[in-house]
């Protein structure tokens, strides 16, 4: 009953967690496309705003900033400015996030899949073993998107290199819990076969 | 898999059925095809015992080693 209940709430929780991945995306695609025909709105209001968006980080960061022309000098926020923001940088800013939404929802859905079939009383099976193999790789993939960032202005820009080592250690334990999952597999397949 | 399991010579020269001998040994027909399929990984000393009983033979005469 306990066991259920516990299963019930981390199936239920993957869910949430998934609708918000979506939601996220669509924010995310919205504003991509919005920002593209109104880039004023955005620099108008975020700009104004001061708004920063900044997460913990768990490891190393190396930041470098290089600025190619210094027409005026102590003039960063018109070099920085979201206006002059090259497109190229902008795609593939807005593809690592998509990337990073895709590959975490994929784990998220692996995961629930492994729940699911441990409330169902099917804990070791194949599946299972694939399944933490593949959010192994998913994770992986979501510390290169993540490792790495790029932003090109018109008259500068700027990058970081963020080692963080949270993601490292949740691929590391994905892939330790498959080892898990396939020799719990092969017990069970010695003790179907023990008659 | 080195180890014969002689249960169909058994069974043919006792004229019994796998079903029969499922019933009385107390395992699934599934179980016992498993066993005379040679795809038994294990065999329980319980089971080898009930199986001994009812066709009253000796382990020896339902297992064999040959050599790969």
């Amino acid at each position: 009953m306990t066991k259920n209940r516990l299963l019930n709430i981390a199936v239920n929780i993957c869910r949430i967690i998934k609708g918000l991945y979506i939601i996220l995306f669509i924010v995310l695609t919205t504003v991509f496309i919005h920002f593209q025909i109104d880039k004023e709105f955005y620099v108008n209001n975020v700009e104004n705003n001061k708004t920063s968006f900044n997460y913990k980080v768990n490891g190393f960061r190396v930041n470098k900033s290089t600025k190619w022309k210094m027409e005026n000098a102590g003039e960063d926020e018109e070099v920085y400015s979201l206006k002059n923001i090259q497109i190229t940088s902008l795609y593939i800013i807005y593809f690592q996030c998509v990337g990073v939404l895709v590959f975490l929802f994929l784990s998220i859905n692996e995961f629930q899949k492994v729940m699911l079939s441990v409330k169902n009383f099917q804990t070791f099976r194949k599946e299972n073993v694939a399944s933490f193999r593949r959010i192994g790789k998913y994770l992986f993939v979501f510390f290169l998107l993540t490792g790495y960032i790029s932003v090109r202005f018109q008259k500068g820009g700027f990058s970081w290199l963020d080692i963080s080592f949270t993601p490292l250690v949740f691929v590391l334990l994905a892939f330790i819990m498959a080892e898990i999952f396939k020799e719990g597999l092969l017990l069970k397949e010695e003790n179907d076969l023990t008659v | 898999m080195s180890i014969l399991v002689n249960l169909d010579i058994m069974l043919a020269k006792r004229n019994m059925k796998s079903n029969e001998l499922a019933d009385i040994v107390g395992i699934t027909t599934a179980n016992l095809s498993i066993l005379k399929t040679g795809k038994a990984k294990a065999i329980r000393f319980s089971t080898l015992e009930a199986i001994c009983k009812a066709l009253d033979c000796q382990p020896a005469d339902i297992l064999e080693y040959v050599e790969d």
